[in-house]
């Protein structure tokens, strides 16, 4: 189902150069964070929107399995912890 | 065709008296919520909301499913609501939920909107209020593996009461600590229909009861009263630990539905989600 969609992680600091427009996240306030606070993504169908490209903190293009993957880590996944 | 007083009428029993080639109409009206327009045989829908058969046949069979009354909201996927991003409640108390980072909105039976898992998430506008006796019953299917043991199908803020779908596709809750329910498994090919009932038992003790698809799987004395707190569709709060699946149809009740309520429930929709 989502074979034409791509994932891209950068950092955090660079989420106020993102054109929401262009990606499938509502605002830099709906993103989601690592666990560390440092890393975040966004996501698009097709080709990789202007803004995205311009980042400078961009990982490789990733498909919908390998971040899932990724966002099963320990880096990503607080894993039911929870501090109420 | 004579009509009854009460109760429903089905559709096989309209498609029967007008037969195949009838020109007829059918027009929908109930007295206490207006004109719900007309249906044609081939010229489609004309008249007020709602604006498809498909919305149609949701506002029709809902008003079996709500007896008693304490029915907090309904969202249906058949019916978004006000915008791309809003998915109003079509019963209660109207509440919106907003549709974050972009689910899928599935628009062909049975129509639903598709999490993928990453970051794409449900949330109410406003605070729920359960109170001590509530029931929350969810349409879902799951579509994959789950990456991780905690993927939440349900989350609240201050994880009131958190649903999780684990990695061997059972059943996690949360109400201050984690349990397993091994008797409900969430990875079945079709779509499922889980419905979680909570009493406090007003002093006597605690009851929640788990059904999936009409039968009790689970009962326990787990649970407790949730108040005040937004509540969350795909995720935990505030986004993250995402559940990779679909969810056609969301219900929040201010008591705890019997076992016989929550069959009639299931019987309203089975066949429309077997689509």
């Amino acid at each position: 189902m989502y074979e034409n969609r791509e994932y891209v992680v950068f950092n955090v600091s660079e989420k106020d150069s993102i054109d929401y427009d262009e990606v499938l996240e509502n605002s830099a306030d709906t993103l989601r964070l690592s666990l560390d606070g440092e890393k975040t993504f966004i996501k698009y169908d097709g080709d990789m929107p202007d803004s995205v490209s311009s980042l400078d903190t961009k990982e490789a293009v990733r498909s919908h399995s390998e971040i899932r993957e990724l966002l099963g880590t320990d880096d990503w996944n607080a894993n039911g912890s929870i501090a109420e | 065709m004579a009509l009854q007083a009460s109760g429903a009428i089905s559709m096989s029993q309209i498609n029967t008296e007008l037969g195949r080639s009838s020109t007829a109409a059918i027009q929908l009206k109930k007295a206490e919520d207006g004109d719900y327009g007309t249906i044609n045989h081939s010229g489609g829908h004309s008249g007020g909301s709602p604006y498809s058969m498909s919305e149609w046949y949701t506002y029709v069979h809902f008003p079996d499913l709500v007896e008693p009354a304490g029915i907090i909201d309904f969202w249906d996927a058949r019916v978004q609501g006000l915008s791309a991003n809003d998915w109003k409640s079509i019963y209660g108390n109207d509440t919106v939920m907003s549709l974050n980072n972009s689910p899928t909105h599935n628009t062909s039976a049975p129509n639903n909107f598709s999490l993928d898992g990453t970051n794409d998430y449900i949330e109410t506008d406003d605070d729920m209020t359960l109170g001590s006796r509530w029931t929350i019953a969810i349409w879902l299917r799951h579509t994959a593996t789950q990456s991780n043991d905690y993927e939440r199908i349900l989350g609240m803020i201050s994880h009131q009461f958190d649903i999780a779908e684990d990695t061997s596709g059972k059943m996690r809750i949360y109400d201050g600590g984690w349990s397993t329910v091994t008797a409900v498994g969430l990875d079945g090919a079709d779509w499922q229909h889980l419905v979680v009932t909570y009493d406090s038992g007003g002093g006597a003790g605690a009851t929640m009861k788990i059904y999936l698809d009409k039968s009790l799987a689970s009962t326990t004395g787990d649970g407790r009263t949730v108040s005040g707190k937004r509540i969350f569709l795909g995720c935990q709060q505030y986004g993250a630990e995402n559940w990779e699946g679909e969810i056609g149809q969301f219900i929040l009740w201010g008591q705890a539905l019997t076992g016989g309520q929550i069959e009639t429930l299931w019987g309203n929709d089975k066949v429309y989600f077997d689509e």
